[in-house]
């Protein structure tokens, strides 16, 4: 909630703020238009996300580090069936903080209008619901996207502490260098695409590009999170 | 090795191997139904490796075996049946001990109808509202077994499940298990207590770095050792006499103090008096001490008593 409520706080904040650099213009007319209501909450999908790596893979690599994997074998030895139980309950989650986050960005959207005496009439046109629920379903893609690395990396590392710090530094520290360095870096790494599709697409890269790669790798991730779940020795 | 018609467990040349370390190499092994099978060794002997290939969480590297009559290479297809603690009890930290067992339950399709009663079996009731991680280690123990008997198992397998409880705990694990032997259920339980284990094995299996040394009935392995029959004579120089007609009828023996420890089956002790009455010795007294499974244990695996 508080993510949310900050990343579309933070948008009306720098609202017709003079252009530095290379930072994006935010304008009083962009948040007049239909999609103005899912400014913020689109750009919250990176936030979003690093909450899911963090809970996914803390949640998998802890029943590791606190013994009660080998519980869960005994009583549900068919691996694939857990992992996918766990998997649907994390997801389940994830739409969850997803829906929060939606209802709580466009309350605080409406909020920071009325405060920077933005019009809202088209946020009420159907155009704009449309725009919300588009926005709803690529946070939502990206969410779980982050989900299923944090799940792998919960598997492969069988640590929290180990698969989150390296997730995040993955994701956030070293994609974020190789995509300032090297712009075109941005259409194959996986943190970076899913933020794409989080906003939507961007000028780099488009929505469609962003979301067919990003599938091939967690489509990678799932079965590899599959094999080595089903295949490894559980000494925990 | 022939296959008891009826066994909980059955393993042949069972192996495990990490790299060129071996550590369970070539055991083979029965456990029948409805009994009590102690499995006993040393500190890195290959018990809980063993306890883990049999319940599908790692894999073995040679060997088959079956458990309840299904093949160790489908654990999906007994261990319904099977009821488990391993090394140590492992439960979420921040629910209670009530939701522990919901959440195991729940996994395993078992009606939670039985979860209060399982938790009053094992003493519990009162606590189990309580947060996993406010237990004592005893309690967290108790909390495994109950989770272990939530299937209503024809098998347990227990590792170590006296760690950390009390003797009046001991003393009530050692009848629940027997209780639950009584009842038809095949107890698989490891233990380093051996004076618990040979108050209710039916049968042992021992293992010393991946071997295994014997695998059987407990009486069969303890009235196979010999036993130390402990004679006093009235006179103490008559002791040296004593012990050279015992040496002379070919049993070992040595002057402890004052007294003789004749090393022969049990019932030699008869024969020892008889030697001492026609050879003019009077006995002071005339005991018998067959060696206990801790003494038996250490001796097979070459360690000091």
């Amino acid at each position: 909630m508080l993510v949310s409520a900050l990343s579309s706080s933070i948008f009306f904040i720098v609202m017709d703020q003079p252009r530095r650099g290379n930072e994006v213009r935010v304008t009083k007319a962009m948040f007049e238009q239909a999609s103005g209501l899912t400014l913020g909450f689109g750009n919250a999908g990176s936030l979003l996300g690093v909450v899911a790596l963090c809970v996914f893979a803390a949640q998998m690599a802890q029943e590791y580090s606190l013994g009660t994997m080998r519980n869960l074998l005994v009583r549900q030895p068919r691996r694939i069936t857990l992992l996918v139980g766990k998997y649907l309950s994390m997801a389940s989650f994830a739409a969850l903080i997803v829906v929060v986050s939606a209802v709580v960005s466009v309350a605080t959207s409406y909020i920071g209008a009325n405060a920077k005496h933005v019009d809202t009439a088209l946020w009420s046109t159907s155009a704009a619901y449309h725009s919300l629920a588009l926005t709803f379903i690529n946070v939502l893609i990206a969410t779980l996207g982050y989900g299923t690395i944090g799940i792998f990396l919960g598997i492969l590392l069988r640590s929290p502490i180990s698969s989150i710090s390296i997730g995040l530094a993955w994701l956030l520290v070293v994609e974020g260098i190789m995509a300032a360095v090297v712009s075109s870096t941005r259409e194959w790494l996986p943190g970076q695409l899913l933020s794409i599709i989080a906003a939507g697409g961007d000028s780099l890269v488009s929505y469609s590009r962003a979301l067919t790669t990003a599938l091939v790798f967690l489509a990678f991730a799932l079965v590899a999170s599959g094999s080595l779940f089903k295949r490894r020795d559980v000494s925990a | 090795m022939p296959v008891p018609a009826t066994s909980a467990i059955s393993v042949s040349g069972l192996t495990k191997k990490y790299g060129d370390r071996v550590v369970v190499d070539h055991l083979t092994f029965s456990v029948p139904q409805g009994s009590v099978c102690g499995f006993v060794g040393p500190n890195g002997a290959g018990k809980t490796t063993t306890i883990r290939m049999l319940l599908g969480l790692i894999s073995t590297t040679d060997g088959h075996g079956e458990v309840l009559g299904k093949p160790l290479t489908h654990p999906e297809k007994y261990l319904s049946r099977v009821g488990a603690m391993i090394e140590g009890p492992a439960f979420y930290p921040y629910l209670s001990g009530r939701e522990n067992l919901k959440v195991l339950a729940t996994l395993g399709g078992f009606s939670h109808s039985r979860i209060d009663e399982l938790l009053d079996r094992v003493d519990l009731l009162d606590r189990g509202s309580s947060k996993f991680k406010s237990y004592s280690l005893g309690m967290k123990q108790r909390l495994g077994i109950a989770a272990a008997l939530l299937p209503q198992p024809e098998l347990l397998i227990l590792d170590e499940p006296t760690n950390g409880l009390d003797p009046s705990g001991i003393h009530e694990i050692r009848t629940l298990l027997r209780a639950l032997a009584d009842d038809g259920i095949t107890v698989f339980v490891s233990s380093h207590l051996l004076i618990e284990l040979e108050q209710i094995s039916d049968h042992l299996v021992i293992l010393n770095e991946g071997k295994l040394l014997f695998a059987g009935e407990t009486n069969h392995l303890l009235e196979a050792q010999l036993a130390s029959i402990v004679a006093r004579t009235e006179r103490e120089a008559d002791l040296t006499r004593l012990a050279a007609l015992v040496g002379a009828l070919g049993h070992d023996c040595h002057i402890e103090g004052q007294t003789l420890h004749v090393f022969a089956p049990v019932d030699w002790a008869a024969e020892l008096n008889r030697v001492a009455f026609n050879a003019g010795i009077v006995l002071a007294g005339l005991s018998t001490s067959r060696p206990s499974l801790e003494d038996t244990f250490f001796e097979m695996i070459g360690g000091a008593a």
